[in-house]
């Protein structure tokens, strides 16, 4: 499970109700017929149609209440990261508001995703089977038609406004970086001042400790620009990746660059 | 050198930069510096005598096997070099995140390319392929604490290197002393930020670029001023590469007096935060920071600690000018000049 998760940022159970077309049957008379095909049909009273409709809308408008994704927000998503104050020129190391512009995209993304699954799952004709993985080919396809499909939303005048229309969430008002009045997160919110002897010895095994943190020296961030649980992420990330830790220092000549960034956000990749 | 010398090396107990600079064939750090730059400045003798300014690497790459025109590509450093083994060239790249029309960024590329041409020269031939000294050095490292601990620090002196040379070459001696009179610079008073500018113009660098450039020749004592003469560009920063912390105003170069009065001082640094001063200068410096395009005059008390011991403080008088620049956050400074003395004199 843990592999087939790693690099997904968002996925859904095969929970039945999403692909099956429930329905109800009653009898009116001798005729067996769903609720649907009832108020359609020119054989009862219009009364009773006109009823049929009236309860089916009612009926709608309670459904749609409750057929929505409801989305669980994690106070994480609005924390712009430990990464983003060790990566050079992060944008959000100075501004936390800059990090509504990657919840934008990741909004843009899974909304354009969501949409390609149905559209694909119709393009079937529903003949899926979801109880099994993708082929490559099924997922090769799959990612043509979000490619096609960013394409197309970047003619589609509606499309940013559609964006904001589904969701609720006012993200200016969440966006925070650490020791932020705005953070929810009670672990961040009350942190201690950081102290990197305590939090390498607490995090990194004692084989680990010297090179971990000459690789954390490497990374050219004053020890000091981090509360205790930021240090505790960093060094957890160092410790779990610990064989990887001297590629960090493996750079090309490069000017305004002392270690390699790509390994470091690797270290982020694993969703551990 | 081979990978079996550099190997034997390593396991005579021989330092790491003893190893690094034994391999580059060099007796000392300056020795290599001042190497370098003769190559380069030899290289470029045509468009010295000429006064041809701003000087043009691009012309004299080919003599060491760097392709002029630079590759254009993304990331969040401004540059890199590389070697193409099957082209048996180097190709030096340049991050421009925007097409570089405006000047300060075609100035920062051109620090770029010279900063990328001098790691050229820190790569050996090895049967027929050029390798970083940097890589053979560490090749042995047995220990990774060790070997990480080492690449730092290598990369940490050829990095100030690079700079230097960049520096060095951009804006050779020979020129800098003629178009560079401090004496006449700091007797124009409030006109000297006038005449950095145009010398930068000229030499086609930042003013940062140009006031380290006289920061580096005043220690080579190429240039060596009097009466206290000191000049710091100060900017928003989280300070240097290899030690960022949280963002606030602090210097980005300077040169100040080393001794007043014989009295060997502790000068402030690149990163060097402000609040060092003392809170009447901090604030000062603070509001001149946020004042939009404005200048003046100043009499104010810097407090710079002993050489000999950081803790005991020197009570400093900085008499001079400021003038604060640039629109864009990125680009905003101020810049600070005039005589520093001991307040009690």
């Amino acid at each position: 499970m843990k592999e087939s998760l790693s690099g997904l940022f968002f996925w859904t159970t095969p929970y039945k109700q999403l692909y099956k077309d429930p329905a109800i049957l009653v009898r009116v008379n001798e005729k067996l017929a769903t609720i649907e095909q009832l108020k359609n049909d020119e054989g009862i009273s219009d009364s009773l149609r006109s009823r049929i409709v009236a309860g089916v809308n009612d009926a709608e408008t309670k459904n749609e209440a409750l057929w929505k994704f409801y989305v669980f927000i994690s106070d994480s998503l609005f924390y712009t990261g430990v990464l983003a104050k060790i990566l050079q020129e992060h944008p959000c190391q100075d501004d936390p508001q800059r990090h509504a512009e990657h919840l934008q995209v990741a909004k843009s993304l899974i909304v354009r995703a969501v949409f390609c699954a149905w559209e694909y799952w119709n393009f079937k004709q529903k003949k899926i089977n979801l109880n099994e993985g993708s082929t490559f080919a099924e997922l090769s396809e799959l990612l043509r038609l979000l490619i096609a499909k960013r394409v197309s939303d970047q003619l589609d005048v509606g499309y940013e406004q559609m964006l904001e229309d589904v969701s609720g969430v006012q993200i200016s008002q969440y966006l925070h970086g650490e020791n932020s009045p705005k953070c929810r997160d009670v672990r961040y919110k009350f942190d201690e001042a950081g102290n990197f002897d305590e939090a390498l010895h607490q995090v990194v095994t004692e084989g680990d400790r010297e090179k971990v943190e000459e690789a954390f020296n490497s990374l050219g961030v004053d020890k000091n620009l981090f509360e205790m649980e930021e240090l505790v992420e960093v060094l957890t990330k160092l410790q779990n990746n610990s064989d990887q830790l001297i590629d960090l220092t493996e750079t090309v000549a490069a000017r305004n660059q002392t270690f390699n960034e790509s390994v470091l956000r690797s270290f982020w990749n694993d969703l551990g | 050198m081979t990978l079996a010398k550099a190997n034997r090396a390593a396991s005579n107990n021989e330092s790491i930069e003893a190893r690094y600079l034994r391999i580059l064939k060099a007796a000392s750090i300056e020795e290599l510096e001042e190497r370098i730059v003769s190559k380069l400045v030899q290289g470029l003798s045509n468009q010295i005598e000429q006064r041809v300014l701003p000087l043009k690497l691009s012309k004299i790459a080919n003599q060491f096997l760097i392709e002029p025109r630079p590759l254009k590509i993304s990331g969040s450093h401004d540059g890199e070099l590389e070697y193409n083994q099957g082209k048996n060239r180097f190709f030096i790249k340049l991050c421009s995140p925007t097409s570089a029309t405006d000047q300060p960024l075609l100035n920062r590329q051109r620090f770029t390319y010279a900063h990328e041409m001098a790691h050229r020269f820190f790569f050996v031939e090895q049967e027929n392929v050029w390798v970083r000294a940097i890589d053979l050095a560490t090749a042995t490292t047995l220990s990774p604490a060790e070997r990480i601990r080492e690449r730092r620090h290598l990369n940490h002196i050829e990095e100030s290197l690079c700079n230097r040379i960049a520096h060095s070459v951009l804006i050779p001696d020979s020129i800098l002393l003629e178009r560079c009179n401090l004496d006449h610079w700091f007797g124009r008073k409030d006109a000297l930020y006038r005449t950095l500018s145009k010398a930068s113009n000229e030499f086609g660098v930042s003013r940062e670029c140009m006031v380290a450039r006289i920061g580096t020749a005043i220690r080579r004592k190429v240039i060596e001023p009097k009466d206290g003469k000191c000049l710091m560009v100060i900017a928003k920063s989280r300070g240097t590469i290899t030690q960022r912390g949280r963002e606030a105003l602090r210097v980005k170069v300077c040169f100040f007096p080393r001794k007043l009065n014989d009295q060997a001082l502790a000068v402030p640094f690149p990163g060097f935060e402000l609040h060092r001063f003392g809170p009447t200068a901090e604030q000062f410096f603070e509001q001149g920071f946020g004042s939009g395009d404005s200048s003046g005059e100043m009499d104010l008390s810097l407090s710079l600690s002993r050489h000999s011991n950081r803790e005991t403080q020197v009570p400093t008088r900085l008499v001079g000018w400021w003038r604060s620049y640039g629109t864009t956050p990125s680009y905003r400074r101020l810049c600070v000049w005039g005589t520093l003395s001991l307040s009690n004199c």
